[in-house]
C-alpha cells in the first residue's frame, strides 16, 4: 500500500447548476491522518461538494490541490489515480461482478499490465493477479464479505453492498476516502458495524472525510465536523463545538432536521 | 466448495472434448453441402458477433451499426485480393482498417454520447458507410458490388474453408477469453456496471470504450474478410439494416456478454430458419415466436444455458465467480 496521508486544501470552491449556487466558497483544509464528519441538512450540498472535488462536475470556481497537486478540473480517474477516491450515496457496486472483481476494480489504477500482458500471462500478468488476489482477499476480510468473494455484488443485501462500496474504493489504495452516506438505510446493528469499520479504517491510517445525517452517529465518531448549509461552510470544529454552534442549531432547527438517507 | 469445483471439472473437460469431436467430425457428416453452407455462415457471423459481445454485452455500449464495421473489413479484403495482394495481406488489411476506422468512430463519438443515444449515433455511421459502399463505384464497384473474390489457395474447397474459418473463431475466442481474464476485461465490465463508479476507481472510461470498440471493429473485420472469400461476391445488400439486426439478435439470442453464447446464437440464427424453410409462409412467424420465446424464458440466452449445465449442482450464485475464470475463480472457491 501507499502512504495514505495526504492534504486537501479548497480554496474559495464554488459549483453552480445554471442559477442553483449547490457549493458556495467552500475554503477549509483537510489534513493526513484526520477522520472528518461532513453533515448539513438535505440539499446542503454536500455532495456537490463532493462532485466538484472529484471532478465530476468541476468546479465553477475556486481551487483544489491535493498532494500538493492542483486537480482542479482534473478529469476524475486521474484524480483518482492521485489518491482522492470517493464512494456514493447511491449505491453503486458494479452488480454484475463479484465481490472479489468489484474489488479487483479497484486496483485498476495501481496495477499496469496490459493487452500484451493479458493474451500472453506475462510474467508482470502473473505477479499482479497474484498481489491482486491477495489484497483483495484482505479487503473483503476488512470488510467482512471474505465469504461473498464469489457472489455477484447484485445479490447482496443492501448493508453488504455499502460496505462493498467501501472496499472498493479502499482497493484504490487511496491517500483520502470521501465516503457519501456510508450509514444511509442501515438498521442499528448496521450502523454500529459500519461504525466500527470506519474507525478501524481510521486506524490503519487511512485519511477519511464522511458524510452522515445521524448527528449521534457522527458525534461518537470524528474528531472534526464540518457543516454545509445552502452550499456554504457555517461551520468548523469539534463535534461538541458544533452541536452547540447558533448558526448550525439554526440551519436544522430551520429546516427538517435531517434523518438517514433519502 | 473444493468438491463442487472438483466436480465440473471433468464435466467441463467432456463437454470440451465432445464439443472439439463435432466440429472435427462436421464437415465430413453433414448431409449435403448446403448445410455445410449455413453452418460456414454461422462461423463467419460469430466474429462480428463476438465483435458485438465485446464492446455491448462486456463494455456495456450499445451499438446498431456493427455491419457497417463488418462491411469495411469484406470490401478491404475484397478490394486488396481482386487487386492480385495475397491472402494473408488482404486480410491483415481486414483487422486493420476496421479496428482504426471504429477507433475513429469511439474517439468521435463516445466521449459525450452515453446510454441509449448511441443508437442513433450508430445507425448515422451505418446510413453514411452504406452511402459510400454505394456511391464510390470506381472503389467499391457501387450497388452491383465486387465480383469475383477469391479464395486463398489451400481453401478452396468448402471442408477446407470451414476449417479456416474454424480456426480464425478459435484464435480470436481465445484472445479474446484471455483479454476478459484480464485487466483490461475487468475495466471493461465495471464500465458497464457503473460508468462513473469506475471513473472514479481511476477507470479511464473513455480510452477503455474506444479501446472496445476498436477490438471489436477488428473482430468484425475479419469477419468480413472471410465473407468476402467465401461468397467471392459482395454488395451494399449484404450489409443492409437487416444485418445489423440479425447480429444483434445473434448476440442477444446468444446472451450478452457470454463468448460461447456468441457462437451458440451465430449457429443457431443462421440454422433455424433453414430448418423453418419448410414451413414456407409460416417460416417468418416461428423465427420470430422462436426469438421471443428464448427471451423470456432464458434471459440469459443460450450461452447462460450451457453455463447452468455446466454449473448444476454448485450456488446459483457462485456461478459468477467463473467470469473472472481461471485459477483466479479457483481460488477463490477454495479461500
Ligand atoms: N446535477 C445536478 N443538477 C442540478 N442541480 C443539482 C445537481 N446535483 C445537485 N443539485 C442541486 O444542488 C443542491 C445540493 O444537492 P446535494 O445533492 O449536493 O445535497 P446533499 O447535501 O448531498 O443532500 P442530501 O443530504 O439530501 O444528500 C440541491 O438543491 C440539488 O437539487
Ligand atoms: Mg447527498
Amino acid at each position: 500500500m501507499s502512504e495514505r496521508g495526504a492534504t486537501l486544501k479548497l480554496d474559495g470552491v464554488t459549483l453552480d447548476f445554471g442559477g442553483l449556487r449547490a457549493v458556495d466558497n467552500v475554503t477549509t483544509t483537510i489534513s493526513g491522518g484526520e477522520l472528518v464528519g461532513l453533515i448539513g441538512p438535505n440539499g446542503a450540498g454536500k455532495t456537490s461538494l463532493y462532485n466538484a472535488l472529484t471532478g465530476i462536475y468541476p468546479p465553477t470556481a475556486g481551487k483544489v490541490v491535493f498532494d500538493g497537486v492542483d486537480i482542479t478540473g482534473m478529469p476524475p480517474h486521474k484524480i483518482a489515480a492521485h489518491g482522492l477516491v470517493r464512494s456514493f450515496q447511491l449505491v453503486s457496486v458494479f452488480p454484475d461482478m463479484t465481490c472479489l472483481e468489484n474489488v479487483l476494480a479497484g486496483f485498476h489504477s495501481k496495477t499496469r499490465s496490459g493487452t500484451f500482458d493479458a493474451l500472453f500471462r506475462t510474467e508482470t500478468f502473473k505477479r499482479e493477479r497474484k498481489d491482486c488476489l491477495e489484497a483483495a482477499r484482505l479487503i473483503l476480510k476488512k470488510v467482512g464479505l471474505e465469504r461473498k468473494a464469489s457472489v455477484k455484488a447484485g445479490n447482496l443485501s443492501y448493508g453488504e453492498r455499502k460496505r462493498l462500496d467501501i472496499g472498493r474504493a479502499v482497493a484504490a489504495a487511496p491517500k483520502m476516502l470521501l465516503l457519501d452516506e456510508p450509514a444511509a438505510g442501515l438498521n442499528p446493528v448496521e450502523r454500529r458495524e459500519l461504525a466500527d469499520l470506519i474507525l478501524t479504517l481510521h486506524r490503519d491510517g487511512y485519511t477519511m472525510v464522511v458524510i452522515e445525517h445521524d448527528m449521534k452517529l457522527i458525534m461518537g465518531l470524528v474528531e472534526r465536523v464540518l457543516v454545509l448549509d445552502r452550499g456554504r461552510l457555517i461551520a468548523d470544529g469539534t463535534p461538541q463545538q458544533v452541536q452547540n454552534d447558533e448558526k448550525v442549531i439554526t440551519a436544522y432547527i430551520g429546516r427538517r432536521p435531517g434523518h438517514a438517507g433519502n | 466448495m473444493m468438491q463442487s469445483a472438483a466436480r465440473k471439472q471433468p464435466r467441463q473437460r467432456l463437454l470440451v472434448a465432445a464439443m472439439a469431436a463435432i466440429a472435427i467430425i462436421l464437415p465430413f457428416a453433414a448431409p449435403n453441402a448446403y448445410w455445410l453452407h449455413v453452418v460456414i455462415l454461422g462461423l463467419i457471423h460469430t466474429l462480428p458477433v463476438l465483435g458485438l459481445t465485446l464492446f455491448m454485452g462486456y463494455a456495456g455500449q450499445l451499438s446498431v451499426g456493427h455491419e457497417a464495421l463488418y462491411a469495411i473489413g469484406a470490401y478491404t479484403s475484397g478490394i486488396l485480393l481482386r487487386r492480385g495482394f495475397p491472402f494473408i495481406v488482404a486480410f491483415a488489411g481486414s483487422a486493420i482498417l476496421p479496428y482504426f476506422a471504429a477507433k475513429a468512430l469511439g474517439l468521435a463519438v463516445l466521449r459525450y454520447v452515453k446510454g441509449i443515444y448511441l443508437a442513433p449515433a450508430t445507425l448515422g455511421v451505418s446510413w453514411f458507410l452504406n452511402a459510400l459502399l454505394t456511391n464510390l463505384v470506381k472503389l467499391t464497384g457501387g450497388p452491383s458490388g465486387l465480383t469475383g473474390i477469391p479464395r486463398p489457395a489451400w481453401f478452396r474447397h468448402e471442408t477446407q474453408y470451414y476449417f479456416l474459418c474454424l480456426a480464425v473463431v478459435l484464435a480470436v475466442y481465445w484472445a479474446m477469453s484471455r483479454l476478459i481474464d484480464s485487466r483490461a476485461g475487468i475495466a471493461f465490465r465495471s464500465i458497464a456496471g457503473n460508468d462513473i463508479a469506475a471513473e472514479c476507481l481511476g477507470i479511464d472510461v473513455y480510452r477503455y470504450k474506444v479501446f472496445a470498440l476498436a477490438l471489436s471493429g477488428l473482430c468484425c473485420g475479419l469477419g468480413g474478410a472471410l465473407y468476402a472469400s467465401y461468397a467471392n461476391y459482395i454488395c451494399p445488400a449484404d450489409f443492409s439494416r437487416e444485418m445489423a439486426v440479425r447480429l444483434l439478435c445473434m448476440c442477444i439470442v446468444g446472451g450478452l456478454g457470454n463468448m460461447n453464447g456468441a457462437w451458440m446464437g451465430a449457429l443457431i440464427l443462421n440454422i433455424v430458419p433453414e430448418l423453418l424453410r419448410a414451413s414456407n409462409r409460416l417460416q417468418l412467424v416461428l423465427y420470430g415466436a422462436l426469438l421471443i420465446s428464448v427471451l423470456m424464458y432464458w434471459p440469459k440466452g443460450l450461452g447462460g444455458l450451457l453455463d447452468l449445465l455446466l454449473q448444476r449442482g454448485r450456488g446459483a450464485t457462485t456461478g459468477a465467480a467463473d467470469k473472472y475464470g481461471g485459477p483466479a475463480a479457483e481460488e477463490a472457491r477454495t479461500a
